[in-house]
């Protein structure tokens, strides 16, 4: 792990991604997102996409947040992370009582 | 700090370079075994300036990959000289050796959600409700309806 975030600390996109997906594994949920959102911003699909679903499911954030969510899925489908489309449109759909008051500004700000 | 181009040529420099050193080296009173020495050492300091995509500014997502490429020593000596990539790729081989290859990276990581998943229809699935009233372009029309391919007769269906 240690060689792994030297690789993070150089800005190793993948790396940042394998480390959170390391902690995820370890139900380290908190480090896990810190890791994928470090990928995030490297502009990694897949850690977007990782970020969307662990705001999706309240895992190692304070609670679900679904826009910010929808947000992260909707920048990695961008990218063309298929799994970010396909969580999107599930969020659009299912809903969970939340997607037709944030849906304008989620497309207002893509 | 040298341009791209200036290292590429540095590198098909050095890849020309060591089957002359190993010619040389059978020439030589070292005999065969010389020679593949010389020639291995040369081809070794080669992939030490250059992975498989070109350069070493290029990110792999497949840590397997620079290990096939170069194997194990040259991964571990580019690691210890402090390159990302070879400490990436190390990283992952131990995480792999520690986990018994049960999958924690690459394959692994977050997954899609299947239980809140859509069963798509073979035509054309509504997503959204369109509002009336409202004159939208063709894009905004894409954006509120999932096209999948067709069994027959192929097309957008109508919804």
């Amino acid at each position: 792990m240690a060689l792994l975030e030297k690789a993070a600390g150089q800005g190793h996109a993948y790396a940042m991604y394998a480390l959170g997906s390391l902690h995820d594994s370890r139900k380290e949920y908190e480090q896990g997102v810190l890791w994928y959102s470090k990928g995030a911003e490297a502009w990694l699909p897949k850690a977007m996409f990782a970020v969307g679903v662990c705001l999706d499911k309240g895992e190692g954030v304070a609670a679900a947040d679904y826009p910010a969510a929808a947000g992260w899925y909707r920048r990695a489908a961008d990218a063309g992370h298929g799994d970010a489309a396909h969580n999107l449109c599930s969020l659009y759909t299912v809903g969970r009582g939340w997607a037709w008051r944030i849906m304008p500004a989620t497309f207002a700000t893509s | 700090m040298p341009s791209r181009q200036e290292r590429r040529k540095a590198e098909r420099d050095a890849a020309k370079r060591a089957p002359r050193a190993g010619a040389a080296g059978a020439a030589g009173a070292a005999g065969a075994a010389g020679a593949a020495g010389a020639a291995g050492a040369a081809a070794a300091l080669a992939n030490l300036n250059v992975n498989q995509l070109g350069d070493w500014t290029t990110q792999t997502e497949d840590s397997r990959e620079l290990l096939r490429s170069l194997g194990v020593e040259v991964v571990k000596r580019r690691a210890a000289m402090g390159d990302g990539e070879a400490q990436y790729t190390q990283g992952c081989w131990l995480v792999r050796k520690a986990h018994g290859n049960a999958g924690v990276l690459g394959a692994g990581g977050r997954s899609p959600m299947a239980n809140v998943g859509l069963a798509l229809s073979t035509y054309t699935f509504r997503v959204a409700h369109r509002p009336r009233g409202v004159v939208r372009s063709l894009e905004d029309d894409d954006m509120f309806y999932l096209r999948v391919p067709t069994l027959g007769g192929g097309g957008r269906g109508t919804s």
